[in-house]
């Protein structure tokens, strides 16, 4: 009996020799330990050694490898071939984002965001503080619980990718960015929030966003960017009202 | 603020939306019927606003069965709309009094609880009071 196969059907695009991204096809072994990843690194190694995807880690931590994997945005070093044969696998560059080559796309957007929404501890005390005990920031396990869930992205753009209101609109922050701004927000350490606020305080930031939901569906790390936006949506509403009855009050 | 035209260093192949995204997943489609309950249930108060002051000259207005059979067709709408909004609240809300978050599915029960009860009230006034036609 033969060997069994599975049929890849891949997103080429070859600048300037192709005028817009097209399907090709290859038969590659079956492996049930395989991931898609591998798939397409035999592709590389045996068929065609012009394929272009990122990868880095092969463990999910990096989140380099995100693509389209019949459909779905997937870290394809976590997709195994076992759930697809079978059936073949068609699998493609992360919808809403430029092409480069290939299954590479432009994540510039995304970093550009990333970068304005401040992704990090501020405070203006740090070399200020004494030395010994109270130099340290100290937080209590409760208090980190109130962020952990949103501290595990790893800014595959997975969620970017689920999400049609980005989509759609190119001028949103977008989940990822939004979830690590209310990460960064909800951390008790942190006095950075009135930087943040008008970054994603606006149409193009959390009111852009009309709770589709998929973000958190795909997340593979189970972070829940829907989550950040609604309850940033919330805080932004409470300062408004709170600015409102009481203009004196400092947020 | 970020660039509303973020560009690119590098050429690339524009994104471009299928007309009919929403058609290709389920959940994108009971997102858009989500959205589109909202439609129904501003038309109905439209309507019902613009019906108003003919209670007075003609109180069958509201009787007519093209009027019921909308309203009753409203109705699942807003109910389908206002049962996916309860349902979200407990993702919405984060609430920690003490040690623990309050569970996300205690916050859904209660809301619905209130929702029920407040329609139930709202249902007995509208049964026992005059309607004066």
């Amino acid at each position: 009996m033969a060997d069994p196969t599975m049929t890849f059907a891949v997103t080429r695009y070859r600048p300037p020799d192709d005028r817009e991204p097209v399907t090709q096809t290859y038969t590659i072994p079956y492996n049930e330990d395989w991931v898609v990843l591998d798939a397409l690194q035999y592709i590389k190694d045996h068929h065609d050694g012009t394929l272009s995807f990122r990868w880095s880690c092969h463990m999910g931590i990096c989140g380099s490898c995100g693509m389209m994997v019949n459909g779905e945005p997937k870290l394809t070093c976590a997709a195994f071939l076992r759930d697809y044969y079978p059936h073949g696998v068609k699998v493609e560059p992360l919808a809403n984002f430029p092409v480069i080559r290939d299954l590479v796309v432009d994540i510039e957007d995304f970093m550009n965001k990333l970068q304005e929404v401040k992704p990090y501890i501020i405070r203006d005390d740090v070399d200020t503080a004494p030395i010994g005990k109270g130099h340290e920031f100290r937080q209590s396990p409760e208090e980190t619980e109130d962020f952990r869930q949103f501290s595990m992205c790893i800014n595959c753009m997975l969620c970017y990718s689920a999400c049609p209101v980005y989509g759609m609109e190119k001028s949103f922050i977008g989940p990822a960015a939004i979830a690590l701004a209310h990460r960064y927000n909800m951390d008790s350490r942190d006095k950075g929030r009135n930087l943040r606020m008008p970054v994603i305080g606006n149409s193009e930031g959390i009111w852009e966003c009309t709770f589709v939901g998929e973000c958190s569906v795909v997340c593979p790390k189970h972070v829940d960017p829907a989550a950040a936006i609604q309850r940033s949506k919330l805080a932004t509403t409470n300062d408004f009202m709170m600015g409102m009855v009481m203009p004196w009050r400092k947020r | 603020m970020h660039s509303p035209h973020p560009v690119s260093r590098v050429p690339s192949y524009p994104w471009h939306m299928p007309s009919g995204w929403w058609l290709k997943k389920r959940t994108y489609m009971l997102y858009m019927v989500r959205e589109l309950t909202a439609v129904f249930a501003a038309l109905w108060v439209v309507l019902f606003l613009a019906m108003l002051p003919q209670l007075k000259t003609d109180p069958s207005v509201m009787r007519s069965p093209i009027w019921i059979l909308f309203s009753l067709i409203a109705l699942l709408f807003v109910l389908y709309h206002a049962f996916t909004w309860f349902n979200l609240m407990g993702t919405v809300l984060y609430f920690r009094p003490g040690k623990a978050p309050i569970p996300g599915k205690l916050i859904i029960a209660t809301m619905m609880v209130v929702w029920i009860a407040v329609s139930l009230f709202i249902i007995a006034i509208l049964m026992t009071a005059p309607l004066g036609y």
